[in-house]
This record gives structure tokens, C-alpha cells and sequence, in this order.
């Protein structure tokens, strides 16, 4: 008792999670067998009163057609015979249902029978009278609820007929109300209602269609036990579809497990019997599993050779067991993908076929997949994996969407599964190449973009700082050229304005001593002040020529020192002999240098002038680069052997002064006589 | 005879001081001072002084510039520059302009007047700095523009007065070592100065028409 209770509810379970809300469907009388007074319309007209209803004679086959409105889905329904006269033998005695898909259901179109998966009544007993059914007893009053299915979609009208029984009454039947309701379909499972053929007879009461019927407590096998593999079952599946996987399932009853054994499946395009083969065959369940019966055995395209694909299925059983196969249910189910997939990266919407490209920095991504459209708005477990992604399979969330954490930048593919009502997971699934793109600054070309612009940055950087240098430095120069002009202007005008007052004077003095007028003793003052004013002007020469900047190359001081000699020396009855130059090179040669070297000149040639006694100077200049050498011989009587008091106070001069501006001073006896002094400057 | 000489020089206190000095002397008359040259330049051809005394210093053109103008448009006119201190660079511009010799202001005032006697009576002072600058000037130029009168170029014995003259030697002692006479070396100065003047202009014309730079 536990086992058919448990499969009943793995049976419920294969139904899936649909919405299995009873749909009513509304009928209209077409036309019937029955006399014109026999109210066929009240059948249909809602109304369920004792004395309103379709009579109908059972002495005869009668028959009685009814439209669909509006034509109906393919499905689970359920029609209810409401038998509600009260008379004695109003129900029927035995009937059929049958359905059609012809565009005008009339008694001469084309029906198909429905098998009643199910069926009761609220008094009395229903029993099955393959292909009809029939009520054992006949109550007064009674409903009588017939489940079946209807593998196909379109059903435009459906065909009522009661049969002459011979055990029944042969009064006529009230047929106070007949309802049909629509159930929808829980299941992805294809087969289910499709009509099943088998090759020889089954026992009493056991029907092919059980294999489709939804219900596991139904089976079927062979009546006679040692058929073989001649015996088989053969589904019709309306058309050629694609399979993920075939569930098959043995009869839930201990002790019957060899007869779910090596099972054959065949499918096919055509119609077996002709002379194509089977597209796919498989085995399985070769061994006698230890597994519980009535589990499912799954058969899968892998588990065969050919195309997984076909119309028609053709089991049958290679088992030694009798009775083989026994079957109790067969479940088909499609190939189904997913129809595609919306990507959200960061919350927003990343489209792009036939890739997707998720922008770099993508830190949480998001896939809601879509399903096809399903029967009766059916909706599909669902599952998304990244391929070379860090994680496996991930399942939606409460709101459908999977969501993932942002993947390193590279190329990854979406696949993406649908799980059968029964939950198995296709074979087949989506797959969409995924990128997530690098950030911009990893792209090779911005990378060199950026290196192209630093190195132009920099070097705009390096000109602006070169710039601003020049401009620093032409400004440095600008300060010492208006330093240099300033102190030009400075010597101009001390020398112009001074000087020349100071000129003017030594010749205002022979004004004044051209005057005869004048003592002796006035004109010596007088000459005396001449003189002062004289060798003011010169001292003031001196040092004008020395902070003129205009004298700075090694020409003007070239000049500058003979022209010193010379005047210094020729009053005195001196001779000057002179070894310069006559072209000298650019230097520049700055004021305190040419101060220095002027002071030290001047003071050699007073020494001359007081210590040597000498009536010839030779003033020899040359240039041995970088140095100005400046040579004074003179023809006197030369050094004294331990030079003491002022001239060696004056040599010491020299050489102070010369090393305050890097030079040097060497004064030495000559061999042949004399004395010569010798300036070394640097420039 | 007095020497008839004007004066170019903006420094008037000065230039009057001079001017009364040369009242003094018999030797040199000064009737005019010009303060500028452009007034100069208007006024002396028609004055037609013996010698000008000018300035190197003055407002707007300067001496140097006055000489090269002056000695164009009054052939022969002796020119004798006044400076305030010894500068040779500009000195010798001056007497390639045409100067013919120059005076430190400081110089006492009767060898000022001495100058002036040496000069009229052809005369030619130099010094051994502005020698050497000669002898420079020349071998910078070694050969004379095509423009230049032959005779542009130094001959030989006024190379040598020049050499000598360069060393610190007086007039006397390049005469005595020459075996000529004073007043020879002085013609072979004034010879000198007036190729000098000559490859000058020369060399200005020719750096006018583009053949020297």
C-alpha cells in the first residue's frame, strides 16, 4: 500500500507546478440522432431542473454533436453527465465521448475516441466497457465525472454516443446536463494522451492507452507470455519532434522487475511498418536494477545510436521474464533551450548578439532567461552557469534573475538550461558567447595613446620649463645688461661731468697764470693745484675705464695697459718698448678683474719708476689660453737680495691682488739685469 | 700766421675755458664752438676752417660719424679728435673716418696747441696701440676690394715705420733706425692714415654693394 501511494504522488509531482485551475467550456447542441422532440438543446442549456433534459432512446446507437466555443487547447478535461430526472433507468447504459478537429462537427465528421483516464460517479457504479464505459447499477439520480485527454490542439466539438447495452435498460435515458471543463497541463511530457497501439492483444482490462494516461497505477504487457520481442507498444507522438529524454516507467509492484528489463526503444519518422528504419534505438535497463520498482528509467539520446528524434515509439523487450514489457507509463519530453537571455551589468541592460559585452568595471551581473511559450502559461525551473567562470550551475532567484558577482575581463560563454516538469535538465542548452571587456587603459592602443600622451605632456612639460628657463635667463641678462648700462652710464657720467669740470680746470689754470700779475708763489699754488686736478682726472680715468663695461675684451685692456705705460712712463724720460698683439681673441674679462690687474700694473710700474732705476721698460703682453700674461722688464738695477720695507710691501700688493681674481704675480732678477715682474690672469 | 680753427663740442663750460686759452696764444684762433654736429656740418664748409677740434661724444650724431661726413664734403680737412679718456676702439673708427690724429682732454692745453702746429705742418701722431690696431686692420684685409686704387695697399717701408712705431719706438728713433729723416716718417704716417681713410671707404662701398661681408 505505501508504494502505490508514494508513485501516485511522484505522478502528481511529473504534472509539474502549472496553474490547474478547471477552465468551463462552453457547448453548443449541433444536431443528434434522436427524434426532433427529444429537447436535444436542453443538454447544453443550464439548466438542471428534474424535468429539463435530452431524452435519448437506448434501444439504438444514438449520437449527439456539440460545439466547442471557442475551439479548445489541447489538454486535460473533464466532462460531467448530470443525470438528475429522478426516473428509474434514465442513466445511460453505456457511452462514449468522442472528439473532433473538423471546422463543422456534424455526425458524419471525423472523431477520435477519448480514453477515460478516469472516471466516477456520485451514485451508482461506473465501470469501463472498453472502449465505452458503463454503469453497473443504474441510479435514480446520479453525475458521472469522465477525465480524459486531448493530445491535440483545436478541438472544435465533441460527439456524445449511447450504446444499446444488453444488461441495460433499454428505456429511454435523460440527460439532465453535460458540462465540459478543461484542465490545464502541468507537464512538459508530450506523450501524455497520445494515442498507443499494441502489437498483439493485452489481458481483460488492460488498455495501451494506459502507457499515456498520466497515471502510474495503470499498466499494460502482453496477454500471452512468451511473445518475446515480438510483442510492442507503439506511441504516436502527432508529429516528428526533437527528444531530450523518454521516462518510462515500470508497474509499481514488487516481484515485477523482470519484467522491466531490457527494454528496446525505437523512433521513427514514418510509420514503422514501412520500410524506413528506425532513426534512434537504445537499450536500457539491460541488468534488473536493484532500484525500488516503479522508479523511472530515463533514456537519453546517448543512451542509443542515430538522432535522438521521431513520431513514432516502439518498445518492446528482449527479457526472458513473461509477460514482458510491462509498462505503466511512458513520458516524452522535447528538447526545449531557453528562447534567450537578458544581461544586466550594474543594473543596467546589456544588449548585443550574437555576443554580449559587458562594459569593463562590471562589478554584479545579472541574467533573467526566457523560456518559450509553453502550454497553458506553464513556466520552467531554470538554471545559468558561466562557462570559465569561478562558479557552477547557479539557480534564479526569488524574482527569477541569476545573479553573479563581476568576472575578471576575458571571454566566457552563457549556458543556460530548462528543467522538465518532471526535473530533468535538457540535454540542450543555451549558449551565448559572453565578454567582459578590459577596462579601457588595459586596451594596447589606449595604453599607447597614453604613453603618447605622457610623452607629450612631458615634453610640453620640458619646452614650458625650457621656455620659462630662456625667459629666466633673458631676464637675468636684461638685469645685467641694464646693470651694465647702468654702470656705463654711471662712468659716462662721472667721467663726462666730472671729468671734463676737472679738465676744465687745468686749462682755467693757465688762464689764470697767463695773468702777469701774479706772484711766483701763486703760480707754483696754482701749478700744484693743476696737477691735483690732473691726476684726478686720471685716477678718475682709472676707474671709470675699469667699471666701463665697454672695456672688457682683453683688446681694450691690451690698449688700456700700454696706454697706462706709456703716459706714466714717457714724462719721466722712460723708453717704452712694446710686444703686443695686434688682434687679440673675444674674452670677456670682468671690471674687478681689470681693476685688480690695473692697481697691480700701476704699482709695478712705480717700482720701476722708484726702485730700478731703469731708462727702458719692455712691456711684453701675450695670450696663452686661458691666461693674459703681462710682462714688465725693466733694465734697472733688479731685485735686492732680501727685499724689505715698501718694495716688498708693493710685491706683496701685486700678489694679493692678483689672487683675488685667481691670478698670479712673480717678480725676479733678470740674468742679463733687471728686473722683471710677471702678471699671469686668468680669463 | 694763427692757426684758424673751430670747434665741435657740446660741453660748453669746457669748450669756452678752451676757447679762452687759444685767445691767449697767438698760435691758434677759435672764433667759432659748435654744441652739435649737424650744425657743424651746415656751417664749416662756408667758415672753411684750417682744423677742427671735435668731440667724439656728442648729442645725436657723433664725432666719429661728423668725420667721415666732413672730410667728403671738404676734402683735406684737418681733423683732430678730443676725447675724454683713451678708448681705442673708438679712436681708431675716428681716424678711419678720416681724423687725422687725437688729443685726451686732459692734455695740457699748450700741447693741445702744439697738436694743432704739429698737424698743420703735416704732422701725424700715433701712438703704438692705435699702430697695432693699423697693422691688424690691414692684415685683416689682405687683399684690397676690387673697388680699392691700387695704391690702398701699406708699402713696404710703411709697414715698417709701422712695426716700429707698434713697438714703442718715438719718430726720432724710427727715423734713426730707418735712415730717414723725421719729418719722412711723419709723410709715411700721414700715408698711412690716408690709406687707412681710403680702404675705409672702400670697404664701406664694397660691403654697400655686397662684395665683402
Amino acid at each position: 500500500m505505501l508504494f502505490p501511494l508514494r508513485h501516485l504522488l511522484v505522478a502528481f509531482c511529473a504534472f509539474g507546478t502549472g496553474a490547474l485551475a478547471a477552465e468551463p467550456i462552453r457547448l453548443e447542441p449541433v444536431e443528434a440522432t434522436t427524434a426532433a422532440d427529444a429537447r436535444f438543446a436542453e443538454a447544453v442549456d443550464g439548466v438542471e431542473t428534474a424535468d429539463n433534459g435530452w431524452m435519448v432512446p437506448q434501444s439504438t446507437p444514438q449520437s449527439g454533436v456539440f460545439r466547442c466555443v471557442p475551439p479548445m487547447a489541447a489538454g486535460r478535461v473533464r466532462f460531467s453527465l448530470v443525470f438528475g430526472s429522478g426516473q428509474k433507468d434514465s442513466c445511460f447504459g453505456e457511452f462514449s465521448i468522442s472528439v473532433t478537429t473538423d471546422r463543422n462537427p456534424s455526425l458524419a465528421g471525423h472523431w477520435q475516441l477519448v480514453f477515460p483516464t478516469s472516471f466516477s460517479a456520485n451514485q451508482g457504479w461506473l465501470d469501463r466497457a472498453y472502449p465505452h464505459l458503463h454503469f453497473v447499477d443504474h441510479p435514480g439520480k446520479t453525475t458521472a465525472r469522465v477525465g480524459g485527454i486531448l493530445p491535440d490542439d483545436g478541438v472544435t466539438g465533441i460527439r456524445v454516443e449511447v450504446w444499446p447495452s444488453p444488461m441495460g435498460p433499454a428505456s429511454n435515458a435523460i440527460l439532465t446536463e453535460l458540462r465540459m471543463e478543461r484542465m490545464p497541463f502541468g507537464t512538459t511530457n508530450i506523450a501524455l494522451g497520445c494515442p498507443v497501439t499494441a502489437s498483439h492483444a493485452l489481458p481483460e482490462k488492460q488498455y495501451a492507452e494506459s502507457l499515456t494516461d498520466g497515471l502510474i497505477g495503470s499498466y499494460a504487457h502482453p496477454a500471452n507470455s512468451r511473445l518475446g520481442r515480438d510483442f510492442y507498444f507503439e506511441i504516436d507522438l502527432r508529429r516528428t519532434r526533437d527528444l531530450d529524454h523518454i521516462s518510462l516507467r515500470g508497474r509499481a509492484q514488487s516481484g515485477t522487475g523482470g519484467q522491466f528489463t531490457h527494454l528496446h526503444l525505437q523512433l521513427f519518422d514514418e510509420e514503422p511498418e514501412s520500410d524506413a528504419g528506425p532513426v534512434w534505438e537504445g537499450k536500457v535497463r539491460e541488468t534488473a536494477p536493484e532500484a525500488e520498482p516503479g522508479t523511472a528509467a530515463v533514456v537519453r539520446s546517448a543512451d542509443g545510436q542515430g538522432t535522438f528524434r521521431g513520431r513514432y515509439l516502439r518498445i518492446f523487450s528482449t527479457s526472458v521474464a513473461p509477460y514482458s514489457p510491462q509498462i505503466a507509463e511512458v513520458e516524452v519530453y522535447e528538447s526545449l533551450v531557453p528562447s534567450g537571455v537578458q544581461v544586466r551589468s550594474n543594473d543596467r541592460l546589456v544588449t548585443g548578439l550574437p555576443a554580449v559585452r559587458i562594459p569593463a568595471g562590471a562589478n554584479w551581473l545579472a541574467f533573467t532567461l526566457e523560456e518559450p511559450p509553453l502550454r497553458d502559461g506553464m513556466t520552467l525551473g531554470k538554471r545559468l552557469r558561466i562557462v570559465g567562470g569561478p562558479d557552477g550551475w547557479i539557480a534564479p532567484n526569488w524574482h527569477g534573475a541569476v545573479e553573479t558577482r563581476g568576472l575578471p575581463p576575458g571571454e566566457y560563454l552563457i549556458e543556460a538550461q530548462l528543467r522538465h516538469s518532471d526535473f530533468e535538465w535538457n540535454s540542450a542548452s543555451l549558449r551565448i558567447p559572453l565578454i567582459v571587456l578590459a577596462p579601457w587603459w588595459k586596451n594596447p592602443w589606449a595604453q599607447l595613446t597614453v604613453a603618447l600622451a605622457a610623452v607629450a605632456s612631458a615634453a610640453l612639460l620640458a619646452w614650458h620649463i625650457a621656455r620659462r628657463r630662456v625667459a629666466w635667463q633673458l631676464a637675468e641678462l636684461e638685469r645685467s645688461q641694464e646693470l651694465s648700462q647702468e654702470r656705463r652710464r654711471i662712468a659716462r657720467d662721472m667721467h663726462d661731468v666730472v671729468g671734463a669740470r676737472l679738465t676744465q680746470l687745468t686749462v682755467m689754470h693757465e688762464l689764470f697764470a697767463a695773468q702777469e700779475t701774479l706772484s711766483w708763489k701763486t703760480r707754483e699754488r696754482l701749478e700744484e693745484l693743476t696737477t691735483t686736478a690732473r691726476d684726478a682726472v686720471g685716477a678718475l680715468d682709472e676707474a671709470v675705464w675699469a667699471i666701463n663695461p665697454r672695456n672688457d675684451t682683453l683688446q681694450n685692456i691690451a690698449d688700456y695697459l700700454c696706454h697706462a705705460a706709456s703716459s706714466y712712463l714717457s714724462p719721466l724720460d722712460i723708453r717704452l718698448r712694446q710686444h703686443a698683439p695686434e688682434a687679440w681673441p673675444e674674452r670677456e674679462v670682468g671690471a674687478q678683474k681689470r681693476h685688480q690687474l690695473l692697481l697691480a700694473f700701476k704699482e709695478a710700474l712705480q717700482n720701476i719708476v722708484k726702485h730700478a732705476g731703469a731708462n727702458l721698460v719692455t712691456l711684453t703682453l701675450r695670450f696663452e689660453d686661458p691666461v693674459m700674461v703681462i710682462c714688465l722688464d725693466d733694465n734697472g738695477c733688479g731685485l735686492p737680495p732680501d727685499a724689505a720695507g715698501p718694495e716688498k710691501d708693493g710685491l706683496e700688493n701685486m700678489r694679493t691682488r692678483l689672487a683675488a681674481v685667481g691670478g698670479s704675480c712673480v717678480a725676479q732678477t733678470r740674468a742679463e739685469g733687471g728686473t722683471r715682474v710677471e702678471f699671469r690672469l686668468p680669463v | 700766421m694763427s692757426i684758424r680753427i673751430a670747434l665741435v663740442e657740446d660741453d660748453q663750460p669746457f669748450a669756452r675755458t678752451l676757447q679762452r686759452y687759444f685767445a691767449l696764444t697767438s698760435a691758434v684762433t677759435c672764433d667759432v664752438v659748435f654744441p652739435n654736429a649737424e650744425e657743424a656740418l651746415r656751417k664749416i664748409p662756408k667758415l672753411a676752417p684750417e682744423l677742427l677740434l671735435v668731440d667724439i661724444n656728442l648729442p645725436k650724431m657723433n664725432g666719429i660719424e661728423f668725420v667721415g661726413q666732413i672730410v667728403q664734403r671738404c676734402p683735406g680737412m684737418l681733423c683732430l679728435m678730443l676725447t675724454m679718456y683713451e678708448e681705442s676702439p673708438l679712436i681708431f673708427e675716428a681716424l678711419k673716418a678720416g681724423a687725422c690724429g687725437y688729443l685726451l682732454k686732459r692734455t695740457p692745453p699748450q700741447e693741445i696747441v702744439t697738436a694743432i702746429e704739429e698737424a698743420k705742418a703735416g704732422g701725424s701722431p700715433m701712438t703704438p696701440q692705435i699702430a697695432r690696431h693699423v697693422v691688424n686692420f690691414f692684415q685683416k684685409q689682405p687683399v684690397p676690394p676690387p673697388a680699392a686704387p691700387v695704391e690702398a695697399g701699406l708699402a713696404g717701408r710703411e709697414v715698417e715705420v709701422l712695426g716700429l712705431l707698434a713697438q714703442g719706438y718715438l719718430y726720432k728713433e724710427i727715423g734713426e733706425s730707418l735712415g730717414i729723416s723725421t719729418h719722412t716718417v711723419n709723410s709715411h704716417i700721414r700715408r698711412i692714415y690716408e690709406k687707412l681713410h681710403v680702404r675705409s671707404r672702400s670697404q664701406a662701398v664694397a660691403k654697400y654693394r655686397g662684395l665683402i661681408e
